[in-house]
């Protein structure tokens, strides 16, 4: 038998991809010192790993190390509150109320900006058709009035004593659609 | 007490793959704060020792890579000691010590995903799906990354004692 071949039943065998070495294999070990060498070479990894194996660490002194692991979780545990996720108190801990807060909030923010929106829309409209009037058109005393009412008295537009009829429509218009 | 119950299985692994008691009673040390502070990331579903191999394996590959320069005993001054196994008749059982030395040199110079599982798979005993579980990887991948740490051991000592035998 070639060494090779020898070498190679041996690696099987050492593998578990044989389940025992072939009498011809047996055979060439007892003549061969260089695969002998290698057979007890694989014997004794195999030995070696195996005791590792089945090694079991010891821990030495288990009371110390449980002290050291609550003593560092005390120091964990003891970190400033700024420094932590702080936990809301109470009835904010609960997250169905917490959501119908945020839900709350939503509404009113779009129900009241956007009627603030709209009354600050008609203001601007406003001041802008009041630019856009011809001064010759609107008579001093009308434009003293105007400008001393302020627009929320603009309701009242009949008390504003117009000379020209289209200045008149004008502003009633834009009055009513405040 | 969580700490009492679990501080042993920790240590086991992590001694068993950094191959040191001090560093392996800080990363059971620093593990458990860990645990502490992602207990509400804890899916009760799972294995509770699952996912603390998970932290302890996390927390030892961190400090293998910090510890990656430490010198390490060479097998050839190992192996004579460790081989022998019985004394005037008495069993030597092996020590920490010297099986971390052991563990430290057989294990030293294999990429981290192989030293993971020939850990959690050969050293610790988990079953392939424990292992799947811990390191996230794939059946195939574990298979594939066991099967050359076991070459790479095997033909590490193979060599070593092959020479021993040689020089006799």
């Amino acid at each position: 038998m070639k060494c090779e071949i020898a070498i190679q039943n041996i690696d099987q065998y050492f593998n578990k991809e044989l389940g025992e070495l072939d009498p011809e294999t047996t055979q060439h070990l007892a003549g061969c010192m260089d695969c002998n060498m290698h057979f007890m070479a694989r014997k004794k990894a195999k030995e070696l790993v195996t005791r590792i194996i089945d090694f079991e660490p010891v821990l030495n002194d288990p009371s110390g190390l449980t002290n050291d692991i609550m003593m560092a979780l005390g120091d964990a545990s003891s970190v400033p509150e700024t420094d932590k996720n702080i936990k809301p108190a109470g009835i904010f801990q609960n997250v169905f109320f917490r959501w119908s807060l945020s839900a709350a909030a939503i509404i009113l923010f779009a129900l009241f900006g956007f009627e603030q929106y709209l009354v600050l829309d008609k203001i601007n409209r406003l001041e802008t058709q009041y630019q856009n009037i011809p001064e010759a058109k609107f008579g001093r005393q009308d434009m003293n009035t105007f400008n001393s009412w302020g627009i929320r008295k603009l309701r009242n537009i009949n008390h504003l004593k117009a000379n020209n009829k289209e200045l008149f429509e004008k502003i009633s218009s834009v009055a009513n659609n405040i | 007490m969580l700490v009492e119950k679990y501080q042993q299985t920790a240590f086991r692994l992590a001694f068993r793959m950094l191959g040191d008691e001090d560093e392996a009673r800080d990363v059971v040390q620093d593990s458990f704060i860990r645990i502490w502070e992602k207990f509400n990331t804890y899916n009760d579903k799972e294995k509770f020792t699952s996912w603390m191999y998970r932290i302890v394996s996390n927390r030892a590959i961190d400090s293998i890579r910090a510890l990656k320069r430490r010198p390490v005993i060479s097998l050839e001054k190992l192996i004579p000691e460790t081989l022998a196994t019985r004394e005037n008749g008495i069993d030597i059982v092996l020590e920490n010590r010297e099986a971390g030395d052991l563990i430290r040199s057989i294990t030293s110079g294999l990429p981290e995903k192989q030293q993971l599982v020939f850990s959690l798979r050969d050293l610790q005993g988990l079953s392939p799906k424990e292992v799947q579980d811990i390191s996230g990887m794939t059946e195939t991948a574990i298979k594939s990354n066991l099967y050359h740490a076991r070459k790479t051991i095997r033909e590490k000592l193979t060599g070593i004692l092959t020479f021993e035998k040689k020089l006799l």
